[in-house]
Formats: structure tokens, sequence, C-alpha cells
């Protein structure tokens, strides 16, 4: 744990990826404590409709009288949740499939990666669209396990858009990895493949697969609130950034604050994934 | 922005005035237009536009000089055979093409048509309908008689989605001169609205490709239709009733609200004939539009299956309604747009039957609790709430949710796309769902689709012997204090008893450019009639 320590110390040298990890840090923050530092609940209607911002609601309140400084807060989780879970799922799955073709090679590689290059020529919004069209509408019983990946589909949904592009990044690590002598030397040691893949060479991809993890992270979190903007992530009442600038783009003219700020906090997020995705790439790189 | 937010925080037991001087402007309008249709054919009307005046020479000039009304649609047609059409935007199409029998006016009242005049006999049961004379076909045939009752056998033909609203017919037959006799089973004083049907536009006998094919005797002829994209239509200079006032209508059926909104903004489009209440608030005070609002008998039914657990309970029903406060709702969600509601259909513009001192039961969360308790629900209720994804829907249902869990109803909420919602396995199956309902020129419509113990469309599986008992009574009377007096009960029973929730009656919202003149709101903007409509430059 150690490395994470030097890393964060790393990070926070250069003011830019310092401002970045900042970012994400304060949006951590209230991720984990939302519900403490929120003063309402993210469907407390009980305050007066459609106040500009004031002392008492910092951001003002929405048409049906909800806090939208509570609701900002409150949405923090439920973005780095969907996005995070969903980016660590894929680069899970997107490690073991790209080690896995990158090392055998062969027939199996090329069958997966024409299927990889097939997946990645479709934009990432569509098919996440159409999944979910198709999960949503299903008729599931509850309580069913169908119907439990139904309810996190939008998860899963972006870890099976991710997948195939972590596992290529892997591919081509594993390709460069596979043919130094430390993997050979193993080889003829007669250790396992799995045992090879996994302490051989994965060390070595580490770096690249870092990079591309947090890129992936800054993608999800876009792709998580455009869902939730074209209304087929989250469900209302849930305080879901991307849904709360679908249900009051009608209402810019009304209640502009209600707009701005879950915009605001989307934008900001994602900038600061970015820098600090932009400052680990040049660590990893300088490390490397 | 500032009288739009004026609006919305002033908005106290009254009106708020801008939309007050709106109303009174629509309904002048709607006086006036009437007047027009019934004794003026020909003559100058009335406008959504301050002057009037001067618009019969503009509609000449416009005429001669080839301008086009351009109309935008969030939406577009799906199914065009009349006989199963429901949509604005359906509607507005065959309403264009074809001609119905009768039309309602913005107040609800009958205006002729194809249909000129109507008697009535003593017992209520033989309708005698004079036809206007000299209407011909797109095609150049001449309509007859036989036209008429062949559509009508069409619509009464069994396992159609009109069969129900027919039945009552026992045979139609050429009468005297150029009249129709219809013979009814039993009477009904609403006879003539049932004509007014959107299905009930009037084709020639044996049409064949109809929804594919389009040969009517209305004021405008199809020229081109492709499908999700527009529909061209060119003035009928050969309408019984005179030459439209434009030399053509085109329809564009756009994605939504906002890129209709911005194709009239950017002078692509003349109106946009259903507007939600968010962006007509957005739109409601720019000098450069008519913004025209029309109350209607439209709502939005929040409705628990009543033969099940746990709307089977009375007790239960009784709960949801303490626990929902209509005019919290009816301000944050219409924001002062039509009326608020009394969970029962009959509405305060069906002023003869409406009983403004039934009020509903009123918001008391803490009973609701005590309700739920009493049912056997200790731990409150959980349930998912079905919302078709139309605008403003969504945030009825998060409204609700939170007035609910006061009650301890915890409800989930599922938003559908409307294909989903009106799918085999939504609205009519579902628990707990939200649905929008229309406007209707009479209340018995309403209750006889929806309320009546079997009803094709009896959502909420509700039964009732009184109701149905009342429901038939109101249809059949001749009597109109017994019919009033019927409705009244039927108005206490739904309070009291009844399956659902209106929590609103909305209004019907377009915006218009200041050279539309001569377009009269309809309820149902989909049968706004477009043939007086006028272009100035």
């Amino acid at each position: 744990m150690g490395t994470v320590g030097a890393l964060l110390r790393e990070l926070l040298r250069r003011p830019q990826s310092a401002a970045g990890t900042l970012i994400v840090l304060f949006f951590l923050v209230l991720a984990v404590f939302g519900p403490l530092i929120a003063p309402y609940t993210a469907n407390d209607q009980s305050h007066p409709a459609a106040q500009a911002p004031s002392a008492e609601y910092p951001f003002g309140t929405d048409h049906l009288g909800r806090d939208v400084f509570s609701r900002v807060v409150l949405g923090a989780r439920s973005i780095l949740l969907m996005a995070g879970l969903g980016t660590l799922i894929a680069v899970v799955l997107g490690t073991v499939v790209g080690l896995a073709i990158g090392y055998y090679g062969g027939f199996i590689d090329d069958v997966v990666s024409r299927t990889i290059d097939a997946f990645l020529a479709l934009p990432a919004l569509l098919v996440a669209l159409v999944t979910l069209g198709i999960v949503r509408n299903l008729p599931l019983e509850r309580g069913t396990f169908a119907a439990w990946l139904a309810s996190n589909s939008v998860l899963l949904v972006i870890a099976l858009v991710y997948v195939p592009i972590v596992a290529r990044v892997v591919r081509s690590s594993t390709l460069d990895v596979k043919t130094r002598e430390f993997v050979e030397a193993a080889q003829i040691r007669g250790e396992p493949a799995v045992y090879i893949m996994f302490r051989e060479i994965l060390p070595s991809v580490v770096p690249a697969l870092v990079v591309e993890g947090s890129l992936r992270f800054s993608y999800a979190i876009f792709l998580v609130a455009s869902l939730g903007f074209l209304g087929v992530g989250a469900s209302p009442p849930t305080p879901d950034w991307g849904l709360m600038v679908n249900e009051n783009r009608r209402l810019y003219h009304l209640t502009p604050w209600a707009l701005l700020y879950p915009t605001f906090a989307i934008a900001l997020l994602v900038v600061g994934v970015n820098l600090m995705s932009d400052a680990i790439k040049r660590i990893m790189q300088r490390g490397g | 922005m500032p009288d739009a937010r004026k609006i919305y925080s002033t908005y106290g037991d009254e009106q708020p005035d801008i939309s007050r001087r709106r109303f009174l402007k629509a309904m002048a309008a709607g006086a006036a237009g009437f007047v027009m249709v019934a004794c003026a054919p020909g003559g100058t009307g009335t406008t959504s536009a301050p002057d009037a005046e001067g618009s019969a020479a503009g509609a000449e000039e416009a005429a001669l000089t080839g301008a086009v009304l351009r109309i935008g649609w969030a939406g577009a047609p799906a199914n065009l055979d009349p006989i199963s059409a429901s949509a604005d935007t359906e509607i507005a199409l065959l309403n264009a093409i074809y001609d119905y029998l009768v039309d309602t006016d913005v107040e609800n009242n009958l205006v002729p048509r194809l249909a000129t005049d109507w008697e009535v006999s003593d017992d209520g049961l033989t309708y005698t309908v004079t036809i206007a004379e000299g209407v011909t076909f797109h095609n150049g045939d001449p309509l007859t008689l036989d036209d008429i009752i062949w559509t009508f056998d069409r619509l009464r033909s069994p396992d159609t989605a009109t069969a129900d609203l027919f039945a009552n017919i026992e045979s139609i037959e050429p009468g005297e001169g150029n009249t129709l006799v219809f013979t009814l089973t039993e009477p009904n004083p609403d006879f003539m609205y049932t004509l007014t049907d959107n299905h009930a536009v009037i084709l020639q006998a044996n049409a064949e490709n109809i929804g594919s094919e389009f040969n009517g005797t209305g004021p405008f002829i199809l020229d081109s239709y492709t499908p999700a994209d527009r529909a061209t239509l060119s003035a009928n200079p050969n309408y019984f009733q005179g030459a439209p006032g434009v030399a053509g209508i085109e329809f564009l059926f756009l994605g939504d609200n906002e890129a209709a909104v911005n194709a009239l903004r950017g002078g692509v489009i003349d109106a946009v004939m259903r507007l939600d209440n968010a962006t007509y608030l957005s739109l409601v005070d720019d000098p450069g539009f008519n913004a025209v609002e029309v109350p209607t008998n439209g709502h939005d039914l929040v409705r628990l299956r009543a033969d099940r657990e746990p709307g089977s309970d009375p007790l239960v029903r009784e709960a949801f309604k303490l626990a929902t406060d209509r005019q919290a709702i009816f301000d944050r969600t219409q924001y002062g747009f039509g009326a608020v509601g009394h969970d029962h259909p009959i509405g305060p513009l069906y002023a003869a039957y409406y009983a403004d001192d039934l009020e509903p039961l009123p918001h008391d969360p803490a009973r609701a609790r005590e309700l739920l308790t009493l049912a056997g629900y200790e731990d409150g209720l959980e349930m998912t709430l079905y919302v078709p994804n139309a605008p403003g829907r969504p945030a009825l249902a998060e409204a609700l949710a939170a007035q609910w869990a006061e009650a301890g109803i915890n409800v989930t909420i599922e938003v559908q796309e409307e294909a989903v919602y009106y799918g085999d396995e939504g609205w009519l199956e579902v628990d707990l769902g939200i649905t929008p309902w229309g406007s209707r020129p009479v209340p018995q419509l309403y209750l006889d689709l929806a309320y009546e113990c079997g009803a094709q469309w009896n959502e909420a599986h509700y039964c009732n012997d009184d109701l149905d008992e009342l429901i038939v009574t109101a249809r059949t009377t001749l009597d109109e204090e017994e019919r009033a007096a019927a409705y009244r009960e039927i108005q206490r029973i739904l309070i009291e008893d009844g399956p659902v929730i209106i929590p609103y009656f909305f209004a019907s919202l377009a915006v218009f450019s200041p050279a539309v003149q001569n377009v009269e709101l309809h309820p149902f903007p989909g049968r706004t009639n477009l043939y007086r409509a006028t272009l100035s430059s």
C-alpha cells in the first residue's frame, strides 16, 4: 500500500494534478459522507418551490420544492459508485481476457480479438441504450437473480461496454512482455500458465492498466450521466445528476439553478478525473 | 422570466392573472368561433391573434399567394386507420382530410359539420340527422347517405375498438330528403356526442386500403405523407363550406416539444399545438408569439387496482387519498394551468353536473397511516408506481412518492416508455399506475369506458353495484334533473370509495406565430379545425 501513498504524494506535487486529485477526493468525501453533509433527504418536498439560491437554500429549490444542494451532494455517491464499480468490473474482466488471448495467441486470439474489434466499432452510448432498453422492459419476477441483474443494469452495461477496450490494451502489453527472458525462464521452469500470466506478466502490465482504468473511469462518469439524462439510467426520485439535468431542462427559465448545479457537478468531476488520469499516465510512463 | 416566476410563486387560490387573461381570450375566441361556424359560413372568424379585423381580406390574399400553414407536432402518427387512430397527430391528419358529422367546440357545445341539423323524437330513440347538400369526395364522387351508413356499419362491426361506443345503434336508415334516421335500442341523451367521436370520420363506401389511401370530403387533400417526417396537404377548392383560408397545410412530425419550439423560434413552422406546461411557460410571455390556453377535461389518473390486495380494501384506497395533497401537486406540476381535481372525472368544465361542494378527502397523512394499520399494514406499504415517460408525468410520480412516504406508503417509481406502458403487461394490469386521459366532451364517456364494472378500459378493475346502477341511469335518462342527481351521487361514491386519485385537470396549450389567425384551439389539440385559418404576412 506504500505505492498508493507514493502515488498520491507524486500526484500532489504539480499544481494541475494536485487540483485534479483534490477535486476527486472532494467528491469521494461527498460520496461517503453525503448523507451527513446534506441538510435534507433527496425527495424531501417540504420546502417552498422554485426558490432562488439563498442562505437557507444555497443552490435554491427545484419546482417540486426539493433542496438542490442536498440533491447534488447526495448524487455524488451513485455516480461514483456506478462509474467506479463499473470500471472496476471492466478492468478485472478485461485483464483476464486480455492476458489469456495475449498469452495463448493463435486461433483463440484471432476469434476473440476480431470480436473485440467488432465491438469497438459500436459507440458505447448506443450499446448501452440498446442493452438497457431491452433489459429494462423484460417482464421479470421480483426477487429472482435475473431481476437483481436488471436492477443493476447500468453497472453491468458500463462493464460490458469497457471490457473489450481494456482487454485490447492488456493484450497488446501482454504480447510485448511475453517474449521477455523472465517469462521464458518461467516457462522453462514448467510453471503453470495461470501462474505465468498473473505473477510474471501482470505486474508489467499494471502501469498501462492503471492509466487505462483512470481514463475509462472518466468516460464512465460521462456515460452514467448521459444515461441518466436520457432517462434509461437511475429511476426518479434518485438524485442522479444526469436525471436532474433532464428533469429540469424544460424549466431552465423558471429554476435555472436546478439545472446549473448538477451540470456543474458533472463537469467538475469529469475535469478532476481527467487531470488526475493525465498525471497518472505521466507518472507511470516516467516510472516504467 | 420574472413574469413566469411570478405566475409560479404568487399562485394562490385563484388563477394567476396571466392565465386568466389568456383563458378569457381563448374563451372569447371560442364563443365567436361557434357563432361563425353555425350561422355565417364564409364570414370572417375569430382569432388567437389580437387583430382579428381584416382577416377575410388576408385569407383571400393568402390563398392567392400560396401561403402554407406549417404546424409542428411532438411525435408522429403510427396508425391512420380511423377505426383505431387515437393520437393527436393521427386525428389532426384525419380531421383535415375527412369530415365528422358533428364537431364540438372549446366549450363542448355541438357544432354542425356534415350534419347541418338534427331532431330527436320524444322517446329519445330516434334521431333524424340532416346531411349537407353538394358535398363531394376528393376523387370527385358525391357524398351519399350510403357512404355514411357504410362508415358507421364499419365502426359498429363486432371486435372493433369502436363497437361498444356504437352498440346502442339499432339501425341507420335513409329518411326523407337528405336525412339519416338513427334508431337506438335505449335512450341516450349524449347520442349526438358519440357521433363526434375521434374515430367517426366519414369514409367513402367500400373504401379500400383505409389508413394508407385517403379519399375524404374534408377541407384539405393529402398530397404526400412521409411517415415520421411530414404530411403535405393542399386546400380543397370544392370544400362544401367554402375553400380553406390557406393554400395548404404542412404537418411536421418532430422528436419532441423542444425541437418543435426551436423550429417555431427559427421560423420553420407557424404553430405548435400540443405543448407541455414547462415548455409553454417559457413562451407564455414572449411577445413574438401568441400563447393560447384552453381548459380541458383531460386529466392524469392515479389508480389503484381494486380487485386484489392491497387496493381491494376500501381502507387502503381511503389511505391513498388522505395521503395525497392535490393542491400542492397542482401548484408544483401544473403551474396554475388547468384545475385541481376531486378524484372523479366529472370536472368543473361540466358545469351542469360538477358538484363543487363535494370536496375530496382532506390531506391527512397521520390518519392515512392509522387506516393502513387498521387494514393490517402496520409497517406501511411497499409498491411500484408505473408511469409513462411523457412530459410532466415522472414529476407527478415524484410528488406522489414524497407525499405518500409521509403516510408510510413507499413506492418505487418505474418510468416506462409509452409503448411499454400501454402494452400487454402495462396499464390494464399493474397495481399502481398513472394514466393520462384525454379530454372528452361529456362525462358519460369516461364512466362507460373506465368506471363501469367490466368496462373495456376499467384499468382499476373496480366494481361497485351502486355506481353501475347510477352510470346506467345517467346514460339513459331523458330527465335532466335525474341525470344531474345521478352524476352527483357518482361523484360522491368515487370521492369516498373509488380507486382513483385525479389530482388535476390539465389545460390544452399551444403557441402560434402572430401571422396565424382564425384558429380556435380545441381541448383535444388534434381536433383543432384549420380550414378557417389564415396567414397574414
